[in-house]
Order: C-alpha cells, then sequence, then structure tokens
C-alpha cells in the first residue's frame, strides 16, 4: 500500500512538471503577449516586458519559475488583477468555486442515489421509466442548456432567485448554479446505481438472503446499498472532475467570481502566470482526488488490490 | 513415432478455423442484431438520428434561403413568417438552414474526430494489451501521465495555440479522447489473450498479427463500438463547451454550439434563436445515448 | 423521488424566504439614497496609473480625486484645488489646493501627492498604459522622460508649498483640464503608499481616500464594489447618493434581468437587447465612444491602390448595418472623429457633421466605377478580414461585409478570420493582416485623440498610411493657441484622411443603456472616466 502510494506520488511529481514545461513552452508559442493592445507603444510593452523578467531567454525563465515556484511563489498577474500574487487569486476565487462545487456534488448524488434506488426496486414500473427518463435527458442536455433554462424561469419569470451571484448573499445566489451543476452528476449516478442494485439483487447471495426470509427492507440497507456505494465512488471521481469543466461554463452563464471565471478570463489576457497557476493546481487537484479514491476504493472493498500493475 | 502423418493435422487447418469462426460471428452479429430491435427506444433513437442527418445533409442543398448570405432586411423574423420554418437570426439568415448546416457541421466534428480515436484507442490498447511485458508497463505509463492531465484543459490550451478552427477542434479532442478506448480494448485484449482459443492458436504457430485481426479484435468488437456510440454525444458535448466558452468553430461557419452561444445572450429577446439549436442538439445526444445503451444491452445480452 | 421532491420544494422555500418577494419595481429606485449600477468591465487595479479599464478609472476617479472633475454638463470643475493661476504665456499653472482637502486617514492632501504621482506615471520603468497623458497635457519634458530621454525628476511639476502646485507646460493645450479630471492623475500619498508596499491598491484596508466615495469591504477580484459617502470629504455636503453599488455583469441579458427584478438601476444594453427595451420608459439612448472601421494594411501590394479601397467602401451600406443588423442605436459614421466629441469653438457645430461627409458612401454605382479602375492597376482578387471575438456583432458585421463586397465587386473573394483581441492587435502591430475590422475610443475630448495616431510616425499607425500633409497639418495645429484656426487646421486634416480611404469608417457604436428615470444628472461621459456620481441625485 505504501509503496503503491509513494509511486503514484513519483508519477504525479512527473506529470506535474511535464505539465509546466509544455505549457510554458505553449504560452510562448501563443500569438500575442499580455501587454499588447491598440494603445501601447512598443517602448512600453518592452519596458513591461523588462520589469515581469520576461525578455530573458525562454529556459532561463522557466528555471526562474521553477526555482520560484518550490518556494510557493507563482508569480503575479500581469493585466487580469495587475500584480496580485497569483496564489492570493487562486485562493480568493476557487472557495466560491469550491462551495458551489461541493453543493453540486452533494445534490447530485444524493438525488442520484436515492433516484436509481427508488428505480432499481420499483424496476419495470412507471417509476422505473420516470427516473431513467430524467438521467439520459440530465446527460444529454448540456448543463449551461439547464443554466438558461432554470435561470429563465426562476430569475427572469419568477424573480426568486438571482441570476447572477451576489457575494452579499452567497447561498440564495448559488441556488440556481448549483442545481445546473449538480443535473450531470445525478443522471450519471442515478444510471449507475440502477444498474448496480439491479445487478446486486440478481445475485446468488441476496436470492439466498431474501430466501432466508431476511426483511426486503434491512437487506437493501445493509447489503445492496454498502456494495453499491462503491461504484458511487468510483464514479464519483472523474464526476468531479468534470465539474470542473461545468464550473467554467457555469461560472460564466451566472456571472460568478470563481476560478473557472478567472481561468477563462487569464487564457483570454494571456495573463501567462495566472493560466500556467491555474493549470498546476487544477492538476494537483485533480490527481489528489484520483489517488484518494483509489486508496477509498481500497478501503471499502479489501479484495481489490492496489498494485495490480500489469 | 512414424505414426503421426502429416494428414493427421488437416483438420485444424487454418482456412477451416476461419470459416468456422466468421459463421458464428455472423450468427452472433445476428442475435445482436434482434435484440437490438427489441428495444423500442433505441429503434426510435435511431430513426431520429437518420432524420437529423438526412436534414442535415440535404436542407442546406434543397431549401431557397442559404445558410451563409446575409439579408439584413429580413432579420429576426418570428418562426413562420415569411417561410422561415424556424425564423431568422440578426442577419436575416434563415434559421432552419443553419440549425441544418451546424448539425452536420457538429456531427462531423464528432464523427471524425471519434473515428480518428477509434483507429488511435484500438490499436494502443490492442499492441499494449496483446504484447505486454516491457512495452505494455511503458505505454500504460503514458497513458497514466496523459490521463491525469484534465482533458478540459488539453483541448483548451491545444485550440488556444492552434487557433480556434475545425482542424484544432478536432485534433485536440482527438488527442484526448482515445485513452478511454485503449483502456477498454487493453482490458479486453488480457482477457481474451488467456483464453484457449488464442492460446491454441499461438501453439499452432499463427502470427502475431494474424491472431490479433482474426481472433481478438472481432471479439472485442461489441466494446468498442458501444465506447464508441457512447464517446460521439461526448464529443458533440466537448464541441458546444468550446464554442460557449468562446472556442468554438470561427464564422462564416456555424456548429450548433456556436450557435447556441450566439443566441444564448438574446433568449429573452429572441428566444428561437436558441431554442431550436438547443432542441437539435439535445435530440442528437439523446439518441446517441439510448442507441449506444440499447446496443451495450443487446451485446451484453441482458 | 417523494424525497426528493420535497427536498426540492424545501431548498425552493427557504430561497422564497431569503430573498422575499421582489416586485418589479419600475421607473424609481426603491431607496433614496443608493444605486445600484451595472459595468461590464472587470477591476484590473485600482492603483491610478494601473487602472486601465472603464470600471477601474470609474472608481479611482469617484474615491481618489484629482485637480479637477467634469460635471454633468461636461464641463471640467475644479476639484482639489480652490484655485488656478496661469501665467508666462499660459505656460506655468500654479493650483492652490483646498485647506480642507484631506486624506481619509487625516493626512493633508499636498502638492507633493501630486508631484509624486505624475512622475510615477511618467516613470519609463513602470510602463504605465497612460504614460503618454502628462504629454498630451502639454507638461514639460513628459515625452523625454516617457522615451527615456530625461529623469523623471526633470518633469515640469513641483511643490512650492504644501498646498501649491506649480506645473511648467512645454506648449498649450486647450483640453488640458479636462486631460487632469483623468483618474491617472490622481494624486498619492507617497508615505501611505511606501508604507503599503505591494499590497498599495490590492484590497479596501490599503487605499485611502481624498474623493466623494470610499470603498467598503473590497478585495481586488472580487465582481461587487460598494462607494459608500466620504464624510472627510472637503465637498461633502453636495454628494447627494449616499450609496453606489457597482456590479460587474459580463452578459449584457444578464444585466437587463438585474433591471427589471430591481436589483439594478442603471444597465448598459447592447446588441439585440435594445429593441426589447426601445420603448420603456426607462431606456435612454446615447451615442457611444467608438468609431468601428475597417483598416487596411497598405503594406499589402493591391491595398495600397486607393481606387479598390474606394471600391471597398461604396460596397458597404452602413444604414443597413446600423438599422438592420445591429439595431442597437450605432450611427453610420462619416468621420473618424466621433459624433458628440468635439465642437466648433466659433459656431458650435458638431466636428463630425462639418468633416467631409458622405465620401465612399454606399453607392454600387461608385463601387464599380472603382473597381473596374482598381483592376487594370492591381491583380489583387482576394483579400481577408479579420476581426476578434471581443463583441459577437462583430462576426455578424464581417459577415455582412464579404457578402456585400462579393456582391458588388464582381471577382473579388473576401476570406474571414475570427481570432482572439489579443491576437488581432498583435497581428496589427506586426503588419501582418490585409484588413481588420477595429475600433478607437478617445483618451479625452480633442480631435487629436483620434487623428494622432495616423501621423506617419506614430506606434499606433496600424494601417502604415503616410501623408506629408496630413503629418504637417498635425505638426501646426500643435503649435496653434488660436482655437478657431487650430479647429480648421484639425478638420482638414481630418478630410485628408477620409479622402484616402485607408480606415473608411462604418459606424459609431451606441450606447444604450436602461437608467432608472429619477436618477438626475449622470450622463456617462464618452472620453476620459465615463461617470462622476458626485453631481447625480435621485428626485
Amino acid at each position: 500500500m505504501k509503496k503503491y502510494v509513494l509511486k503514484r506520488i513519483l508519477i504525479a511529481v512527473i506529470t506535474l512538471f511535464l505539465i509546466t514545461l509544455i505549457l510554458f513552452i505553449m504560452e510562448k508559442a501563443m500569438p500575442g503577449s499580455p501587454f499588447n493592445d491598440e494603445k501601447m507603444s512598443h517602448a512600453q510593452v518592452a519596458a513591461l516586458y523588462h520589469k515581469y523578467g520576461l525578455d530573458g531567454p525562454v529556459p532561463l525563465q522557466f528555471f526562474n519559475y521553477l526555482k520560484n515556484m518550490l518556494s510557493g511563489d507563482f508569480g503575479v498577474s500581469y493585466t487580469v488583477q495587475v500584480n496580485t500574487p497569483v496564489t492570493t487569486m487562486i485562493m480568493q476565487h476557487f472557495i466560491i468555486s469550491l462551495q458551489i462545487g461541493l453543493q453540486a456534488t452533494v445534490l447530485g448524488s444524493v438525488l442520484g442515489f436515492l433516484m436509481g434506488i427508488l428505480a432499481a426496486i420499483k424496476r419495470g414500473t412507471i417509476w422505473d421509466n420516470l427516473m431513467t427518463g430524467i438521467s439520459v435527458l440530465g446527460i444529454s442536455l448540456p448543463n449551461f442548456v439547464v443554466a438558461l433554462i432554470v435561470s429563465i424561469i426562476f430569475s427572469y419569470k419568477l424573480m426568486v432567485f438571482p441570476g447572477t451571484y451576489q457575494p452579499s448573499q452567497p447561498f440564495v445566489s448559488s441556488i440556481l448554479p448549483t442545481i445546473a451543476l449538480s443535473t450531470f452528476t445525478m443522471a450519471s449516478i442515478e444510471r449507475y446505481v440502477r444498474n448496480d442494485m439491479i445487478d446486486i439483487m440478481n445475485s446468488d447471495y441476496y436470492r439466498l438472503a431474501d430466501s432466508k426470509g431476511i426483511k426486503k427492507f434491512q437487506l437493501i440497507g445493509h447489503h445492496v446499498i454498502r456494495n453499491t456505494l462503491i461504484s458511487v465512488i468510483t464514479v464519483l471521481a472523474p464526476l468531479m472532475i468534470d465539474l470542473l469543466a461545468g464550473s467554467m461554463v457555469i461560472e460564466k452563464a451566472f456571472a460568478i467570481p470563481g476560478l473557472g471565471t478567472l481561468y477563462i478570463s487569464a487564457i483570454q489576457a494571456n495573463d501567462y502566470n495566472v493560466v500556467l497557476g491555474i493549470t498546476f493546481f487544477y492538476a494537483v487537484l485533480f490527481i489528489s482526488i484520483m489517488l484518494i479514491v483509489d486508496i477509498l476504493y481500497g478501503l471499502i472493498d479489501p479484495r481489490i488490490r492496489l498494485d495490480e500493475g500489469k | 513415432m512414424t505414426n503421426i502423418e502429416n494428414d493427421d493435422f488437416e483438420f485444424a487447418h487454418k482456412s477451416e478455423t476461419v470459416d468456422h469462426y466468421s459463421g458464428k460471428s455472423y450468427s452472433y452479429g445476428q442475435l445482436v442484431w434482434h435484440r437490438f430491435l427489441r428495444n423500442k427506444g433505441a429503434v426510435i433513437s435511431a430513426v431520429v438520428l437518420i432524420i437529423i442527418a438526412l436534414i442535415a445533409v440535404l436542407a442546406p442543398h434543397l431549401s431557397q434561403y442559404s445558410p451563409t448570405t446575409p439579408y439584413p432586411n429580413q432579420s429576426n423574423l418570428a418562426p413562420g413568417v415569411n417561410g422561415h420554418w424556424f425564423g431568422t437570426d440578426n442577419l436575416g439568415r434563415d434559421i432552419f438552414v443553419r440549425v441544418a448546416a451546424g448539425t452536420s457541421v457538429s456531427l462531423r466534428v464528432a464523427l471524425v474526430a471519434m473515428a480518428i480515436d477509434l483507429v488511435i484507442g484500438t490499436s494502443y490498447g490492442l499492441i499494449s494489451g496483446y504484447f505486454g511485458g516491457k512495452i505494455d508497463l511503458f505505454m500504460q505509463r503514458i497513458t497514466e501521465i496523459l490521463s491525469t492531465i484534465p482533458m478540459i484543459i488539453i483541448v483548451t490550451l491545444l485550440v488556444l495555440v492552434m487557433k480556434p478552427g475545425l482542424v484544432s477542434i478536432i485534433t485536440a479532442m482527438m488527442i484526448v479522447g482515445w485513452i478511454n478506448m485503449s483502456r477498454i480494448v487493453r482490458a479486453q485484449v488480457l482477457e481474451l489473450k488467456t483464453s484457449e482459443y488464442v492460446l491454441s492458436a499461438k501453439t499452432m504457430g499463427e502470427s502475431d498479427i494474424k491472431i490479433i485481426f482474426s481472433q481478438i479484435l472481432p471479439n472485442t468488437l461489441g466494446q468498442i463500438i458501444t465506447t464508441f456510440m457512447l464517446s460521439i454525444p461526448n464529443a458533440i458535448f466537448l464541441e458546444a463547451f468550446l464554442a460557449f466558452i468562446g472556442l468554438g468553430v470561427p464564422a462564416p461557419l456555424a456548429s450548433l454550439g456556436t450557435m447556441i452561444n450566439d443566441g444564448y445572450t438574446q433568449a429573452i429577446v429572441y428566444p428561437y434563436m436558441v431554442i431550436f439549436p438547443v432542441l437539435f442538439l439535445a435530440l442528437i445526444m439523446l439518441s446517441f445515448n439510448i442507441i449506444a445503451d440499447g446496443l451495450r444491452d443487446a451485446i451484453e445480452g441482458s | 423521488m417523494k424525497k426528493s421532491a420535497l427536498l426540492a420544494t424545501a431548498i425552493a422555500c427557504v430561497g422564497l424566504l431569503i430573498t422575499g418577494c421582489q416586485k418589479n419595481s419600475s421607473s424609481g429606485t426603491k431607496n433614496q439614497d443608493k444605486i445600484t449600477v451595472v459595468q461590464n468591465a472587470t477591476v484590473d487595479s485600482l492603483d491610478p496609473i494601473l487602472a486601465y479599464q472603464n470600471t477601474s478609472s470609474t472608481v479611482v476617479a469617484n474615491t481618489i480625486e484629482g485637480l479637477y472633475t467634469i460635471d454633468a454638463h461636461d464641463k471640467p470643475q475644479l476639484a482639489l484645488a480652490s484655485k488656478v493661476k496661469t501665467s508666462n504665456h499660459g505656460l506655468t499653472k500654479t493650483f492652490t489646493i483646498r485647506k480642507n482637502a484631506n486624506w481619509s486617514n487625516g493626512d493633508p492632501v499636498t502638492a507633493n501627492d501630486f508631484v509624486f504621482a505624475w512622475r510615477r506615471l511618467s516613470d519609463p520603468k513602470i510602463a504605465s498604459a497612460f504614460n503618454f497623458q502628462p504629454g498630451a497635457a502639454g507638461i514639460k519634458n513628459a515625452n523625454d522622460i516617457v522615451a527615456g530621454k530625461k529623469p523623471v525628476k526633470s518633469l515640469g511639476v513641483k511643490a512650492a508649498g504644501p498646498k501649491t502646485l506649480v506645473v511648467q507646460l512645454d506648449h498649450v493645450v486647450p483640453y488640458m483640464n479636462k486631460l487632469l479630471a483623468f483618474s491617472d492623475f490622481a494624486p498619492v500619498n507617497q508615505k501611505y503608499f511606501q508604507k503599503t508596499g505591494k499590497k498599495f491598491a490590492q484590497d479596501s484596508n490599503h487605499l485611502i481616500y481624498s474623493g466623494p466615495y470610499q470603498i467598503k469591504d473590497w478585495k481586488l477580484g472580487d465582481n461587487t464594489i460598494q462607494l459608500v459617502k466620504n464624510p472627510k470629504y472637503w465637498d461633502a455636503k453636495n454628494v447627494k447618493i449616499k450609496n453606489v453599488k457597482l456590479d460587474i455583469i459580463t452578459d449584457p441579458e444578464k444585466a437587463a434581468i438585474a433591471f427589471e427584478n430591481g436589483s439594478a438601476d442603471y444597465v448598459h444594453l447592447s446588441g439585440q437587447l435594445v429593441s426589447k427595451y426601445r420603448k420603456d420608459k426607462n431606456f435612454v439612448n446615447d451615442v457611444g465612444n467608438f468609431t468601428q472601421y475597417i483598416m487596411f494594411n497598405l503594406k499589402k501590394p493591391g491595398l495600397d491602390n486607393a481606387d479598390l479601397r474606394k471600391a471597398i467602401s461604396c460596397s458597404i451600406n452602413r444604414k443597413e448595418i446600423t438599422t438592420h443588423i445591429l439595431k442597437d442605436g450605432s450611427i453610420p459614421s462619416h468621420s473618424m472623429v466621433m459624433k458628440d466629441l468635439v465642437k466648433n469653438p466659433a459656431t458650435g457645430k458638431d466636428f463630425a457633421d462639418e468633416s467631409t461627409t458622405n465620401l465612399y458612401e454606399y453607392s454600387p454605382a461608385q463601387a464599380k466605377k472603382y473597381w473596374n479602375k482598381a483592376k487594370k492597376a492591381t491583380n489583387l482578387r482576394s483579400f481577408t478580414l479579420l476581426y476578434d471575438d471581443s463583441d459577437p456583432s462583430y462576426a455578424n458585421v464581417a459577415a455582412y461585409i464579404k457578402a456585400q463586397v462579393e456582391k458588388h465587386l464582381p471577382g473579388m473573394k473576401v476570406t474571414l478570420q475570427q481570432v482572439a483581441k489579443k491576437t488581432r492587435t498583435d497581428k496589427m502591430s506586426k503588419a501582418t493582416y490585409d484588413a481588420t475590422l477595429t475600433r478607437w475610443g478617445p483618451d479625452y475630448a480633442d480631435p487629436t485623440a483620434i487623428l494622432s495616431m495616423y501621423q506617419s510616425k506614430n506606434d499606433s499607425n496600424y494601417g502604415r498610411w503616410a501623408n506629408s500633409e496630413f503629418d504637417k497639418l498635425m505638426a501646426q495645429s500643435d503649435q496653434t493657441t488660436d482655437q478657431a484656426k487650430r479647429y480648421k487646421l484639425l478638420l482638414k486634416a481630418n478630410n485628408i484622411l477620409i479622402d484616402s480611404a485607408s480606415c473608411p469608417p462604418l459606424y459609431q457604436i451606441g450606447a444604450p443603456v436602461l437608467q432608472r428615470a429619477n436618477i438626475k444628472d449622470l450622463p456617462m461621459h464618452i472620453a476620459g472616466v465615463p461617470f462622476f456620481f458626485k453631481y447625480a441625485s435621485i428626485k
């Protein structure tokens, strides 16, 4: 186990280094610079390049960047939030994204889980069809469409929730984005839970337990849900990463000043340090979630051997 | 030791093995086909998809309107006015024809990207799984590293560096899309590799390539097709996502994604500019998902 | 299902309770001393010399006042200075700073605060995007300092006493007062600046104010910024609106929804939303500050042919663009200098109306004539029209231009290329484009704010157009103190530029807004700082 985790961390470090290197080169290849603008003269742009140390050879710049990075300094923003340290920016905006992301994950997985169980227990009935219908729809509708629908209904027509993010009411303004963001999670979880439950309910041990006269409710609560949880956790990890992409779209749709919005505006403004910093942050987040899930998976179901490399 | 003659081996002649095999595959295919036809939802979806594809291909040619030529004094007509079924957009272009043209762009992007993925992913998985050992270890490290980078980041950055355009969007999707396919194929191959008929073919001295193509590939086909069908809606979604964050196919080309993005900011003024492309997008995604589900059920024989 | 339905209802109920019942507040704001203004650009910095976006300069100008403000009638008014004395043929200006002008931390505003701030502004090492402005205002040595030829200390500004600021000029600039009202000329308290160091202006705890408002609970990156009345402001008794909230909403439709449900009192409309609200009683339509035009790269063989450019210009129907495609209050434009920017000092007529009108306007016959002439001189039969994605209307306008040019100039093919804005400006400065859809807004209310970029040696002359007579007229206008004569010189220069068809103007953008009808005296200024909330009131 320990060896496995160490190996994974080593791979993660190599990956992160590669990401940083590739991104650094890509940024230099991008058209334009952080500073070019119709109204900036060549002298001004050159002075800014000098000021931020962008006028040296690229390998040296990369070396300096790595050196600073190891001491926790990811540089400052050039244009989006001029001279703010990138780490400050990421923390400031991530908190908002995290709140909505977590809410959506919880809402989506709880709803999905309940719907899946309902569909499996009432298999073949109208309930099953209804749940399956909702989940197929949830998977098929891009979340920005869901965002549009809920914001037209609840913000424009009924005027019950704000259509844009209000920092003074962080919870109220997160309700519509949370709903829009959770539909895909909900739909995916519903499908997995339903299929899993049906598999288990068809299994021999379930039939055995059933024939032994154990109460159905108890049976489902004890055996089935526990087994289903395993598959939920596995799908939840990639889903949380999907939320990352979703958050970019949802944050744009609801004018939420989260990390996704910041990432898009930094990309559009060629704000190198911010793009690098956020990408690095996303990658660390992604890798850690995957690792934690794999370990959790091992804990829940000891039969699964983690160091199965071949 | 002399009583074993050459003709003793005639029975397991190569041609006969293949014959026997292909016959079995045919009936299996038939079985899947019949199971699929029994799934009403999947059949309806397939019909819907065919109709949409026909509209996408034919409408721009048959209609009296062009998807690109502007008629400013006909701009923003409501659906039904002057023979424009879905109304017209800000430049007076017919939305029905534009949705049809946009559908064909979206479908093309998804199909081309996924077809390339199919080839890369399948061969990667086959090679990695079949040869195993050091080759497998090395190839698995590559996919492991690639898969730890959030896909959305790769796509966004690639499109950015290569400038938004059909080619760059397809390339970006291609780079990230094959990993999933290769994993599924590899897992199948690992399972099949130890199966008796592959082992026996090996001991008979069949070449690796022959074994891969005549024994392993046909048996993984079901999984490959299901994965392929499921990844198409993903690709369509990815294209729409890129369009929504402003990195879609550049005008005058329009995909469903860019049309939705254009209509999004005027949804309360001209709702029909966004409703129709959304409807088409949703129908396509829905159909592919249901068909993929139906296919999987049919193949797994549930 | 029951559980989920219950949960959804529960969430909806909680939401209802918290938000309360919002009524569609129509023409009046609910509150007598509070307005919410929607801005579409984010705040990039509140350091006066780094604040580049419109929103940023609005906030700076309303919290850190300088020597002048612009009132509701677009006239400059003395602000932190109580009087100004002009001597030495107008080349020396002595400002007396108000006795009761204090920073919000209690420090008095001194002449040194201005000297320190303006030197920072001119410092070529800091490279403020506005470092051309001291030069544009005529301040002595400013241009040489920016060019690195003279030390920063030689800037023509000094403190002749704690409250006496002496400004020396190279030449008299008639619009200097308006320029000095811009946010980059705001004073900076040197002691405070040095004490806060890197944290300066990063959040509301690291800012002090000399203006009518101060900022409450804010840090860079927030999408809302709350201005509250500054009790220590010298003119606090005349500040009528106590709270101004700026909400940053980039999606115009979301902004309109915010106005409708009462959470905003002033929003910019754009694009198709205008047709929806045109008849609304809160609708106000003004012309905006940008002229949209086509810029040709004259270094490209073929496009240096004036007849070809005229043919292209004549094939585009500006009226059709503004009335059928944009529909947002934009107006066809015939002059590089936009409407409502400059008036003739003698007659009061608008510069834009007095410049050569209807030259190379839409005319298929003229287009054909020029095209036939051009075909003999050049074999260019295709070009690429570049535009960026910063506004959704550009793609529509570009598509229209392509269709028109291909229709009226048979044999000519236009390829459209859409790029990010940074890429477009990069291509423009490297001259790697054929023609581009671009726009230019004035930094100050004078024709030179537009025309000076077309001088052959100007860094921003992206079309590489060169005309010696134009250069001569511009140089002459720089030396002329007689306003009427200067106006005529600039008008003539403008006409030469239009006559070259090197950058045919298309339209001046509209600035339609939804504004609660009881908000008075809050005009949007088309050059410089957009809003001064000090003069606004709620009736």
